[in-house]
């Protein structure tokens, strides 16, 4: 029986971790990420994700002719500084933060209005791995401003 | 025996965790989604996210465009009465908080409260708990006159509402919150092109939002909408296929160019979406019908 106990407990461990994985990737993108927004206005948009290491994700995020905007890549220290890269309409690769040391936000305008694919890569972990504790949340967030 | 026995603990244990967890509505947990992403971590499966505007960047643009207020376009704020279902007060909250946003936007703040009044009851009636309470109100009526406090209480309000839904795995009623959010916004610029034969600007912007409309489709249909509100999902694609017809002007790849001096990155032209006043025309009756599905 206590060997039951014992194994209920773990297993709760590992549920209650799951289970509130979620809420801490909204807490962390609301308490840790949207601070660094400012002095842009948030879009209202709140796109987060647990991803782990070698994973990627993607978003197309339409951007209109007439604003300055902030797009902020935010991760977890557990999963590493993420690398993102925006395509334009034509899959066209405009920007790359790799090529700025890695970023977390990049500024711009659009002369015309246009869709445009952000793609966000978590670096490889040092070692192959599918080890769940790697796993981080990630947020891409929009700030606009006139 | 004593293996038997700890085998026999791991499967009783295991058996009470699964039942905990069958009470989840038939939705996928979120260990589940932890197990998804260990696997997609070894394929290397891309997300894909579908990102829709709030309607606050929405009501920044129909105001930057010139046009007037006119609150005879909004939903009354009496209506809320009707709505019963909580896909009736799911899309409302949606289509009232486009207008408490609308409202701000063009500082009419005694308006901007009642719809913040109306807004908080849905919320309380959609069990959204803590994302517009007692407080959101105050610090609305403290803020009153200072328009970037109060646009920033109700983009607070408008997440608050997205991560209360979505952390108690209720994407599908947030989805239908954004929809019902966006289906007034450009109802109101559809509206102002009508009034205003002369302002291009809204109706660029109403040509715009064939790119929004793919991504709210496919949040949507992420959200298995095409089950909770099928008719509103039958009307939004017979409108895609009214802007499937809205052609892009050809264009060069974009291309960026960085004034250093004036710190800003500019991503040159990648075409222009353009409206002839056929398609305008029923762009205009085919939101208006979706709108009033919704309202009435």
């Amino acid at each position: 029986m206590k060997t039951t106990i014992k194994i209920l407990f773990s297993l709760f461990l590992i549920a209650g971790v799951a289970g509130i994985s979620k809420a801490q990737c909204n807490q962390f993108a609301k308490k840790t990420c949207m601070p660094e927004l400012n002095p842009f206005t948030h879009n209202g948009q709140l796109n987060i994700q647990q991803m782990a290491p070698g994973e990627e994700a993607e978003l197309d995020l339409t951007f209109y002719s007439g604003m300055s905007y902030r797009l902020l890549i935010c991760s977890q220290d557990a999963i590493g500084k993420a690398q993102f890269q925006v395509f334009d309409n034509k899959n066209k690769l405009v920007f790359d933060n790799k090529d700025h040391n890695f970023a977390k936000f990049w500024e711009f305008e659009v002369a015309s209005t246009q869709q445009m694919k952000v793609v966000v890569i978590i670096p490889p972990a040092a070692k192959a791995s599918n080890d769940l504790s790697k796993t981080g949340c990630a947020a891409v967030l929009v700030g606009f401003k006139q | 025996m004593k293996w038997l026995s700890a085998k026999l603990n791991f499967v009783i244990a295991l058996a009470i965790i699964s039942s905990l967890f069958a009470c989840n509505n038939g939705s996928k947990s979120d260990a589940e989604d932890v197990d998804a992403a260990a696997v997609e971590s070894k394929n290397k499966v891309a997300k894909v996210f579908y990102a829709v505007p709030s309607p606050s960047e929405l009501s920044a643009m129909i105001k930057a465009t010139g046009a007037n207020y006119n609150k005879n376009m909004l939903n009354p704020a009496s209506n809320e009465a009707k709505y019963t279902s909580i896909i009736q007060k799911a899309m409302n909250l949606g289509v009232f908080g486009a207008d408490l946003s609308y409202t701000s936007t063009f500082d009419q703040t005694q308006e901007a409260m009642v719809y913040m009044g109306v807004c908080k009851k849905l919320a309380d009636g959609l069990g959204i708990t803590g994302a517009i309470n007692e407080n959101t109100v105050k610090r609305m009526e403290k803020n009153l006159n200072n328009k970037d406090s109060l646009l920033k209480i109700i983009s607070d309000t408008y997440l608050e509402t997205d991560i209360y839904l979505k952390n108690n795995d209720r994407a599908g009623v947030s989805a239908l919150v954004v929809a019902g959010g966006w289906i007034e916004g450009l109802y109101i610029s559809v509206n102002i092109a009508s009034q205003n034969a002369n302002n291009e600007m809204i109706v660029k912007r109403i040509a715009e939002q064939k790119l929004i409309l793919e991504n709210l489709i496919g949040l949507l249909e992420t959200n298995e909408a095409n089950d909770n509100a099928p008719e509103m999902m039958t009307e939004l694609k017979a409108l895609k296929a009214i802007y499937d017809n809205v052609k892009m002007t050809e264009a060069p790849a974009a291309e960026v160019k960085t004034d250093n001096a004036a710190q800003k990155t500019v991503i040159g032209s990648g075409g222009e979406l353009t409206l002839t006043p056929a398609q305008l025309a029923e762009i205009t009756k085919k939101i208006t019908a979706i709108r009033t599905m919704i309202v009435s």
